[in-house]
């Protein structure tokens, strides 16, 4: 899943970077609100952690600008202000969820997977395809009944996937989901990490469609 | 809450004097009326005793071995106190009264007199009929006019012993009334909660209005200033709230991270982040204790010496980013200021100037004496701040967007209030040939 992290301040910033990729999260990072606006334009992100007090545009403008244009992008409001009139306020201007510093990260990354989770109406927090088992929280997955282990990027992808059952992913869609700016992406990533898969799981659970991309078909019990 | 006894009564004072001012008024004009009546009263009484002689001698004239008032009884309890005499020749007692001695009441001679007979006092009036034969004397005791005398100043007093206690009640009361829009206001500010700090808004007489201005002058300064406090106080919990996240989350980070390169560089983000964190309590604390207001005599010193103090301090960390910093030759800049916070002032300034100037650049520190005082500035020729946010700088925690130095958003504040007490101005303006920099502060003699 990749998300953007919109704050200023560096250290926290880095922090939000480094400990959401450690927790599988592909996490891009801006310092301010005109370069959040433009990321926004230019990328589909799985959600949003904006800070409030940003340099040049601020967060909430920001987010009336997104909302206006009709972008739906899950948003979690990161801010030191936590009076009741902020917290609404923030809402009411299309945030999913607000959060005070300081925060756990656990938590945060709780919070991003429970908003994902929502805008694709899901209620239960583990995902099950074709007796693939998948924790996003616990990062663990389970076939037929046994544990998986699995590297963080194939856990990545098959979260992916699992996310986007019965569609087709491009090549180009996955990269753009599991990696984040400036990571480097080997040639032929997607299709090392597709065989890995099959090799772990199950030789038919990944369908390739040829010069398209992949996906998982529906679970047949469906 | 201790009970303070008071010093004093308004109200018993009040009711002392006044009953005082009374007694004393009342007593002389007693006095006074006392000493006229007792003169009337014996001007009275002798005329009296002179006609009562008149109409002996006029008596004797026609018959005096007639006259037998000796065994007359007296027609008046008053009468005890009269007595009379006629003397033959002076020498023999023809008639008296029964209430008169056997000897003389006084001398010979005609006219009043005053004597003292058998230990009692007489006033007496003495006076020889028309062929000098006769003497009659008519006397009243003294002790009479006296008694007389005690009585009425007995009846001029009495009121008086009525009228005092009464006026005591009356100016008791009164007081009390008068002094009941004192004790509402008491009441007023006692039941008051500590942070209701509106106005007092009692009625109050024209004498205590001063006092009840004085109270609601000192609830606006408390409220502005308990106002101001409690910005600050949310203001800077708010702004250390970033620094914490930062530093919470790197560790979080450090400890996921397990042993290695990550981890090692999350913990030194983690120092980093309390060491900035500890800088913003540094200049929140240095703030607050600026924060009263202190007007103090200040003795006049060198800017020039103070600068050149600073700019020697903070050389070797410009020179670690390639800052070139000087100080222009001038001479002594006097101006009256506190030492100690005129250094945190030049080395706010310069440190921001050293802090946001690129490598290799050049920082100016000048001091420079005015016709109306001393200006010292700085000149970097980093990026500036943009006309528009030249005045918002100056406001706590403001931070200019979009730069990634490391500050509390703190300092300008510090400059700014240090400047405040010394009455002196800082403005910002831009750098030589509008590159850069330039904040000045301007000092008065």
């Amino acid at each position: 899943m990749r998300i953007l992290v919109i704050e200023d301040d560096r250290l926290l910033g880095d922090a939000l970077q480094a400990g959401l990729m450690q927790r599988g999260f592909a996490v891009d990072w801006v310092q301010d609100g005109a370069q959040g606006d433009t990321a926004l334009k230019a990328e589909t992100y799985a959600a949003v952690v904006l800070d409030l007090g940003l340099p040049k545009l601020s967060g909430l403008e920001l987010l009336r600008r997104q909302r206006a244009a009709g972008n739906a992008v899950p948003v979690l409001i990161l801010t030191a202000r936590d009076a009741v009139d902020d917290r609404v306020k923030g809402l009411d201007s299309g945030a999913d969820d607000y959060v005070v510093k300081p925060f756990d990260l656990d938590e945060l990354a709780a919070r991003l997977r429970a908003l994902t989770r929502r805008v694709r109406g899901e209620a239960s927090a583990l995902l099950r395809v074709n007796g693939v088992e998948l924790d996003p929280a616990e990062h663990r997955v389970r076939y037929q009944g046994k544990p998986v282990e699995l590297t963080a990027r194939e856990f990545a992808l098959l979260h992916e996937l699992m996310l986007n059952v019965g569609r087709v992913l491009s090549r180009q869609q996955l990269e753009q989901r599991l990696y984040a700016w400036g990571e480097e992406i080997e040639s032929n990533a997607i299709e090392v990490h597709v065989h890995h898969l099959r090799r772990k799981l199950a030789p038919q659970l990944v369908r390739t469609v040829r010069g398209v991309g992949y996906f998982l078909p529906r679970d047949d019990r469906d | 809450m201790t009970e303070r006894q008071p010093h004093h009564s308004l109200r018993r004072r009040l009711l002392a004097v006044l009953l005082l001012a009374t007694v004393l008024v009342w007593t002389g004009a007693l006095l006074f009326s006392y000493r006229d009546t007792r003169h009337e009263l014996n001007e009275l009484l002798d005329a009296h005793l002179a006609q009562s002689t008149a109409m002996l001698i006029a008596q004797l004239g026609h018959e005096p071995e007639e006259i037998d008032t000796e065994h007359t009884p007296p027609l008046h309890r008053y009468s005890r106190n009269v007595a009379f005499q006629v003397w033959e020749d002076g020498r023999r007692l023809m008639l008296h009264s029964a209430t008169a001695p056997n000897v003389l009441l006084s001398g010979r001679m005609e006219g009043f007199s005053d004597s003292v007979v058998a230990g009692q006092g007489w006033r007496v009036f003495s006076a020889w009929d028309a062929r000098h034969r006769f003497l009659v004397q008519v006397g009243e005791r003294r002790e009479a006019r006296d008694e007389l005398g005690t009585t009425i100043a007995e009846h001029m007093l009495r009121p008086l012993l009525v009228a005092l206690p009464l006026l005591g009640l009356l100016i008791w009361f009164g007081v009390g009334a008068g002094l009941r829009s004192l004790r509402t206001l008491g009441g007023q500010v006692r039941e008051r909660q500590p942070d209701n700090l509106a106005p007092l808004d009692a009625a109050a007489p024209t004498e205590v209005q001063p006092l009840v201005d004085g109270l609601n002058s000192l609830f606006a300064r408390v409220r502005a200033s308990l106002e101001s406090e409690r910005r600050f106080t949310a203001d800077a919990a708010h702004e250390l709230r970033t620094p914490l996240a930062a530093i919470r989350a790197q560790a979080q980070v450090a400890r996921t991270a397990g042993a290695g390169a990550e981890r090692d560089r999350a913990l030194d983000n983690v120092l980093e982040g309390c060491d900035r964190a500890a800088h913003m309590v540094e200049q929140l604390l240095t703030l607050a204790r600026l924060e009263p207001e202190t007007q103090r005599a200040r003795e006049p010193h060198d800017l020039h010496a103070l600068a050149a103090a600073t700019v020697a301090e903070l050389a070797p960390g410009a020179a670690a980013k390639d800052i070139d910093i000087q100080l222009a030759v001038g001479g002594p800049a006097v101006a009256p200021c506190e030492p100690a916070l005129i250094a945190i002032l030049m080395r706010n300034l310069i440190d921001n100037a050293i802090r946001y100037s690129p490598r290799q650049s050049v920082v100016e520190v000048a001091v420079t004496a005015t016709a109306d005082g001393a200006e010292f500035a700085v000149l970097d020729q980093g990026p500036g701040i943009p006309a528009a946010e030249r005045g918002l700088v100056w406001e706590r925690f403001y931070r200019i967007l979009g730069s990634d130095e490391p500050g509390s958003g703190l300092g300008l504040s510090i400059v700014r209030r240090i400047a405040d007490l010394h009455g002196a101005t800082a403005a910002f303006g831009p750098g030589d040939g509008g590159r850069g920099l330039r904040v000045a502060v301007r000092f008065p003699v």
